[in-house]
């Protein structure tokens, strides 16, 4: 049940609004674990085991991180100052050794659902062929779960938070379980803390009208995204990224950008579905775009797009492990042996390269996805070190008009060459369409589209555009529109569903197209 | 207790050329992302001796070189 179906939007989401608004206040939460936990079944049938099971080990284990902490709180005070640092010295070994077991518990299942067959295919196929007396072993694969990226995340935020004291771990199983499989964020995310969405998830404010058209109108836009823009980008892109072989020049540049918007589209659509639906029902999710093309550098981009994984990484994996203590180790040795300067910076880049690496295979077990975030490392490292050269002149310049734009146009480039990488079927695919890259293109650029479709596309970017222009500059649009006459009001939200149904890209004549999101 | 312009002085190092004032918001401006950060917390570390832990990763404890005076000396005393 995908988020723009019309099994979704006639029939899943009115029923489930209906009945969460109806009943009193104290079952609301169940309607909303009910919904999600019928919405999972829809998508992934069985494979709700594994949900239920992941829910059970992160509530069991931050359950006993809680009780660990508050029988330490109990005894305490009975305790003299020696007895009192010795026990909050164990109670830590103890937590820290929940915390561990349970993360890497989670990590491992990730790594044995999804990696695990991409690790062992070069060393089997080697042994295979160069070692014939070795035993043929294969290793049975296991269907991915639906969101089983997010969710499994989502668990580790949610035990390292109880560890660090910054959240109180949930008394009840149903309380973690409506957290991790909230059907707004397990398929596509955003990565939610639990501290910010649990309060609303658990205890639901009351049914607002308000709430209720905010959710709907950013429903609307975020189909308007999907089926109008993205489903349509579609086309052309399948065409030339699945046969690159048939293209060249400026067909591959266009196929390049149509799925830069494509992406964009398709997955900040994802988005506005998700906290739309999410907003109706009074629960806040987190932010996953902040208008991501207006970014000046790539590392900026990457605060403004997917910000809740960069978010997670930062604070889960590349924090924690610069302040680890094998890090400062590494970071006395490196100052020791090429001085103060690389002491510092070694090991912040060595966790940039574990970020990204990580960043580029949460796409996907592959070749491709490890060069995808290897290609960003090296544009930060190179920014990183570039920037201290930079003549006074040019930063000088650095606030003027042009030489934003010249930086916006750059990271634009730079981005759009990451999704070539990243759409490619492969690494040789890539290397061959950069070969063919400077090959002219003497055909016609109305690949899998017509002229229609050509110009409703641009249309779309454009409208995309200027909204993101307004957000940047720091209007709120729905509420803009709330202060309008209710004519007015009616009049966006009617021309929106019009042009959804008008010029969405559905029908025989299109591929119907699953969120590329979803499969993660 | 350390002083400002031992923190400034680390500023400076790390990031050559930020010139930033006892009280200048360097966080919400972009003036340091999340990596300068990083750098300047192993250089405060390895400076002061001092152990920073992921609990102290907190922007407001590096939103200001004040900011960043007071989490030296905190862990100092601690």
């Amino acid at each position: 049940m995908a988020y723009h179906s019309s099994v979704y939007l006639l029939l899943f989401l009115p029923l489930m609004w209906a009945l969460w608004a109806l009943v009193p206040q104290k079952y609301r939460a169940g309607v909303l674990l009910g919904g999600s936990l019928w919405f999972y079944w829809c998508g992934a049938n069985y494979g709700i085991v594994w949900l239920l099971g992941i829910a059970a080990v992160v509530w069991l284990l931050g359950l006993a991180m809680g009780r660990t902490e508050a029988l330490c709180a109990a005894v305490r005070p009975a305790l003299d100052p020696p007895g009192r640092k010795a026990l909050k010295k164990q109670a830590a070994a103890l937590k820290r050794c929940l915390l561990v077991s349970g993360a890497a518990g989670l990590v491992l299942v990730l790594v044995r659902i999804k990696y695990l067959p991409f690790l062992l295919r070069v060393p089997l196929q080697w042994l295979a062929e160069n070692r014939p007396w070795w035993p043929q072993l294969s290793l049975s694969s296991i269907t991915q779960p639906l969101g089983i990226s997010f969710f499994l995340l989502m668990g580790i935020s949610y035990l390292v938070d109880v560890s660090r004291g910054a959240a109180q771990p949930a008394q009840k199983y149903w309380q973690v379980l409506s957290f991790l499989c909230f059907w707004p964020h397990v398929v596509e995310g955003p990565f939610d803390r639990w501290d910010k969405t649990a309060p609303a998830l658990l205890d639901p404010p009351a049914p607002s009208y308000r709430a209720l058209c905010f959710g709907v109108q950013r429903m609307v836009w975020g189909l308007f995204k999907k089926i109008v823009i993205a489903d349509r980008a579609n086309a052309f892109v399948k065409l030339v990224f699945d046969d690159w072989t048939q293209y060249s020049g400026a067909a591959i540049v266009v196929g390049t950008l149509c799925y830069t918007l494509q992406l964009y589209a398709e997955f900040s659509g994802c988005m506005d579905l998700a906290l739309g639906t999410a907003e109706a029902f009074g629960v806040p999710l987190s932010e996953n775009f902040r208008q991501p093309f207006f970014a000046r550098s790539v590392s900026e981009f990457w605060r403004r797009w997917h910000i809740t994984l960069g978010a997670w990484l930062r604070e889960y994996v590349f924090q924690p492990v610069i302040v680890s203590k094998p890090m400062m180790r590494f970071g006395k040795f490196c100052r020791g042996r090429f001085g103060a300067a690389a002491g510092r910076s070694l090991p912040v880049w060595t966790g940039l390269l574990i970020t990204w690496v990580l960043i580029g295979l949460w796409h996907g077990a592959g070749l491709i996805y490890l060069v995808y975030g290897l290609y960003y490392f090296l544009l930060q490292l190179l920014g990183e070190i570039a920037e201290p050269h930079l003549p006074a002149a040019l930063t000088a310049k650095r606030e003027t008009r042009w030489y934003k734009a010249l930086q916006m146009l750059r990271t634009f480039v730079l981005v759009n060459f990451g999704m070539m990488l990243f759409r490619a079927n492969g690494v040789m695919a890539l290397l061959q369409m950069l070969r063919r890259l400077f090959t002219p293109w003497r055909q016609s650029l109305l690949i899998g589209i017509d002229a229609k479709d050509a110009a409703v596309l641009a249309a779309g970017a454009a409208l995309m555009l200027a909204v993101d222009v307004l957000h940047e500059r720091g209007h709120h649009l729905r509420s803009e529109l709330a202060a309008r006459p209710l004519p007015l009001r009616w009049a966006v939200m009617i021309a929106g569903v019009v042009a959804v149904m008008l010029f969405g890209a559905y029908g025989d004549h299109y591929d119907p197209a699953g969120f590329i999101y979803a499969q993660f | 207790m350390h002083t400002i312009d031992e923190i400034l002085q680390i500023l400076d190092e790390v990031k050559p050329g930020l010139e930033a004032g006892e009280n200048d918001e360097l966080v919400k401006t972009g003036l340091l992302d999340s990596v300068d950060i990083m750098g300047i917390v192993m250089a405060i570390s390895e400076e002061f001796d001092l152990e920073i832990t992921p609990l102290d990763l907190k922007e407001e404890n590096f939103h200001t070189a004040a900011a960043m005076l007071a989490l030296v000396n905190r862990l100092e005393e601690e």
